[in-house]
């Protein structure tokens, strides 16, 4: 397992040698968000648009076994992931993540936040649906 | 071995995913219905678990699938 934390720690540290710090989202942010499930991609969020850009700025740092990594907030991976989900219908793992994520949060979730994400893809009945 | 988590690359968009019924019973899941996971009892750290959990899974599994295509689709807000 010690190749997957060096090739995580040598992407970190490119990104830290070119001044950039982006975040971590995808299965592994879903990993450190407490739902503990095989992935071997590393995704990093480096934002573009005004809101990703401000959920960028909002990730948390926290020390890992593969070195300091920022980490997106729980509400704004759930975004991420009901895009990919809605870009790719058979991308089913996304909605799974999303589910686990809920039922792990959900007394600590920013709901309003939450909502202008479903609503935004014109999702807020799989949100009621998702939260029943 | 076949270590992909995609079981239908072809989804009819006519047809609801599976993932949207709570109910529903996926393959993938060993004919268990989904359940999501649990923080566990112990207070490790997820990436410390995480890492424990990779080993295992590189045992049964060697070689994983490569992304063979970017992300699909293009409704890209976030």
């Amino acid at each position: 397992m010690s190749n997957l934390v060096e090739q995580i720690r040598e992407a970190l540290s490119m990104f830290s040698r070119i001044g950039t710090e982006p975040a971590l989202i995808g299965g592994l942010a879903v990993v450190a968000h407490q739902v503990v499930r095989a992935t071997e991609g590393l995704d990093l969020l480096y934002a573009h648009r005004p809101l990703a850009r401000r959920l960028l700025a909002q990730a948390t740092e926290r020390d890992t076994p593969m070195g300091r990594m920022r980490i997106i907030n729980v509400e704004g991976l759930i975004g991420f992931k009901l895009q990919a989900f809605v870009n790719d219908a058979s991308r089913t793992r996304d909605l799974d993540d999303i589910r686990a994520l809920l039922k792990i949060h959900r007394a600590s979730l920013h709901m309003d936040e939450l909502q202008s994400y479903f609503a935004l893809f014109n999702k807020t009945d799989l949100l009621h649906e998702l939260l029943r | 071995m076949n270590c992909s988590d995609k079981f239908d690359t072809h989804a009819d968009p006519e047809v609801p995913p599976l993932g949207t019924v709570p109910s529903a019973v996926l393959a993938r899941e060993a004919g268990i219905p989904f359940q999501p996971a649990v923080r566990p009892l112990s207070d490790a750290d997820p990436f410390t678990e995480w890492l424990g959990l990779m080993e295992v899974v590189h045992m049964l599994c060697p070689v994983w699938p490569v992304r063979d295509k970017p992300m699909q689709g293009a409704l890209w807000l976030l």
